[in-house]
């Protein structure tokens, strides 16, 4: 058994995992949380005016919902907006638990592509915590997959495939392209305590049974009853050093204004990529000037989201995509590897989502062509319960332009500025988008859709956020080392989304779980 | 209630013999979780000079000028009117007689998924098909994959992958 004091910074998806680890191995755990529980009974999802609510202050946005826990993030730079929350599970209370896995080639892009940069590890040093991560949040799927490395069989079978499912399944028999159904952090049966999906369809929305996986339910109360103590309402303003340059200490407000200092012997990030850089670079002294792990001037940089196509197709007959969790149910991932006459590097995953409720898709859902006034209805009897949208996820590569920085013109409650997103689609993924739209629009003619709309970039899905403290084994090009340390300040561990060297087209959350929780057992191993 | 408003409402939602207009609902719905820009809108929109709502066409192409002169504000207003309609019983009960969904909240009864239809991934496509990464755990895992497509991993064996 060790003993340390370690204070994390961030209760979501990758704070809870590692707070878990960490408190089963004996380490006294203390993580601090600028958002309140978010108690899965408060989803509007059984409120009359639960569409309204989706767009309002239930909005993944945080500049539209203005939660008192939010801090602002300026926008108008990115054509990308953010999707995060803060609250104790974080931004996995709002999201729709998709949760596919890197593939081995994804952390060597450098030396197989030519591309961005390889990580320090590999596929096959992560795949255990993988397993672990599945094992503890309960995942849905169908292990067999041609398309990926093996792995353990899903806790429960996958989601049903649904009408459009069904239609897209057999046309991308047809068409002889891979697919498989989404393996995803949503249950259809019941396991360790929580009860199946009953398929009301707005897992952003927050879930009500707690079926969908959210790291408020599943880690937290375990690592709870390991000892870890959780103190919500606690916004972090500045991570302290010593004249050594370790991290000594964190200060916080609680939800009064009143200031706090948390002494530790090791600190852990797990603030997002967009939460993590900020807090880091708000944390600058004397010793270091440029923020605190920044001497690479990399904390900030390389952000990436994934460009997400929505390409929407109508049925003359209905679909009924209101059944069903509306996220996910089967992806190809047929275009995902370098095929160089593609003409651009890496690839993209398509995946089939259902549509919306009435008022979104009175709004025009994903892209659909519907206007306002003497049609009005008539098009919406033609659209509502007819469409399904292919998401086309693109691999994003690091790029200068893109990057997030502090920005005085606003601040938070406490006074700590605001993150400023700078991001635009970079040339590999534009290319990318052209080719992933034309596959889509190929699929959804193939499965008798008449008609097809397409969004290029869907502005609002700003809700993978990477790279931002890249992992690496060069100090001068990197925030972390491959323990998640940061190399100038050994002591201060990113485990979030940050650290992400690449960011792969699939969705990151398996892989930012599986990150912290490697990173918690290299910590005990490293005080054992 | 305001004169442009109700030209507003009444020129998005015209309604029909089967479909209520805007204006017989949207006025009738409080959002108290409205945003900001929606009420902002709902008040900028209030000073705008629309034609009445006797005059139809008139009315469209005032709409359609805003539109294009103002989209933030008409766009805004529109979630709000929308808001208030499609959270209207009365609209939520045509919508179920004309669409065939069930329009109540998600919650607690859901909208169970009943597959017409099992469609599985066709077997021609069953073979390995990820990317080696230089690693030996690659070809030796894959090598196993192809020649046991039906063997069931465990935890403890896919403990032994790492390389660090």
């Amino acid at each position: 058994m060790v003993s340390a004091r370690v204070v994390i910074i961030g209760s979501g998806a990758t704070g809870a995992a590692f707070a878990w680890r960490a408190a089963t191995s004996g380490l006294d755990v203390t993580c601090l949380e600028r958002g309140r529980w978010a108690l899965p009974e408060s989803t509007p999802s059984v409120s009359s005016d639960w569409e309204v609510r989706r767009i309002t202050d239930r909005s993944p946005n945080p500049n539209v919902r203005r939660s008192a826990a939010d801090y602002p993030i300026l926008d108008d730079t990115s054509v990308i907006k953010p999707a995060t929350f803060n609250g104790v599970g974080g931004s996995t209370v709002l999201w729709s638990a998709h949760a596919p896995r890197f593939r081995p080639s994804d952390f060597k892009v450098e030396s197989l592509d030519g591309v961005g940069a390889d990580w320090p590890i590999n596929y096959w040093d992560l795949a255990p915590y993988y397993e672990l991560n599945d094992r503890i949040v309960g995942v849905s799927g169908r292990s067999g997959d041609p398309g990926n490395p093996p792995r353990t069989p899903r806790q429960t079978p996958p989601v049903p495939l649904g009408d459009a499912g069904t239609r897209v399944g057999a046309a991308l028999n047809r068409l002889g392209w891979h697919w498989w159904p989404t393996d995803g952090q949503l249950l259809t049966e019941s396991y360790d305590g929580r009860p199946a999906c009953n398929g009301c369809g707005p897992c952003e929305m927050g879930c009500f049974t707690g079926a969908r996986a959210s790291a408020d339910i599943t880690y937290w109360p375990k690592a709870l009853d390991a000892g870890a103590q959780l103190i919500t309402g606690a916004a972090v303003t500045r991570i302290n050093t010593g004249p050594d340059g370790l991290a000594t200490s964190v200060t916080w407000c609680d939800e009064s204004g009143d200031e706090h200092l948390t002494e530790a012997d090791v600190i852990v990030m797990a603030g997002n990529g967009i939460g993590t850089p900020r807090l880091l670079l708000a944390s600058a002294n004397p010793s270091h000037p440029t923020g605190l792990a920044n001497s690479s001037h990399q904390v900030g940089k390389n952000l990436m989201l994934h460009p997400i196509a929505g390409v929407t197709g109508v049925w003359d007959d209905r679909v009924e995509g209101w059944s069903g969790n509306d996220a996910f149910c089967l992806l190809t991932q047929h275009f995902y590897e370098t095929d160089e006459s593609r003409g651009f590097a890496r690839g993209y995953e398509i995946q089939l989502t259902r549509s919306q409720g009435p008022l979104l898709s009175a709004l025009g859902g994903f892209g659909m062509d519907i206007s306002w006034g003497e049609n009005h209805h008539e098009r919406f009897e033609q659209l509502f319960g007819h469409s399904a949208t292919l998401a086309v996820t693109c691999e994003d590569l690091p790029d200068a332009r893109n990057f997030i920085e502090l920005d005085a013109s606003a601040t938070d409650a406490f006074g700590v500025p605001a993150a400023r997103m700078h991001y635009s689609v970079e040339e590999n993924a534009d290319r990318m988008l052209d080719h992933g739209i034309a596959s889509a629009t190929e699929l959804l003619r193939e499965a008798g859709a008449r008609e097809i709309s397409t969004t290029r970039v869907l502005p609002g899905a700003g809700f993978h956020l990477m790279g931002t403290a890249r992992m690496g084994s060069d100090p001068a090009t990197s925030v972390v080392d491959s323990h998640c340390r940061t190399h100038d300040v050994p002591n201060l561990l990113i485990v979030d989304g940050s650290v992400f060297a690449s960011a792969a087209a699939v969705n990151p959350t398996p892989t930012m779980q599986a990150i912290a929780l490697r990173a918690a057992d290299q910590l005990v191993d490293s005080l054992a | 209630m305001n004169a442009a408003l109700n030209s507003f409402v009444a020129g998005l939602l015209p309604g029909s013999d089967i479909w209520p207009s805007g204006l017989e609902i949207v006025f009738d719905v409080e959002l108290p979780t409205a945003t900001i820009e929606m009420r902002q809108a709902w008040e900028e929109v209030s000073t705008w000079i629309l034609p009445p709502t006797t005059e139809p066409v008139e009315l469209q192409q005032a709409l359609q000028r805003y539109q294009a002169s103002d989209s933030a504000t008409f766009d805004q207003g529109m979630l709000m009117a929308y808001g208030c309609y499609y959270s209207h019983p009365r609209v939520l009960a045509v919508i179920e007689q004309r669409c065939g969904y069930s329009a109540r909240p998600p919650q607690p009864l859901g909208h169970p998924v009943t597959d017409r239809v099992q469609v599985h991934p066709i077997s021609a496509l069953n073979d390995v098909r990820w990317r080696l990464d230089g690693t030996a755990q690659a070809e030796q895992i894959q090598q196993i994959q192809r020649s046991q497509p039906a063997h069931i991993w465990t935890e403890e064996e896919i403990s032994t992958w790492p390389t660090l």
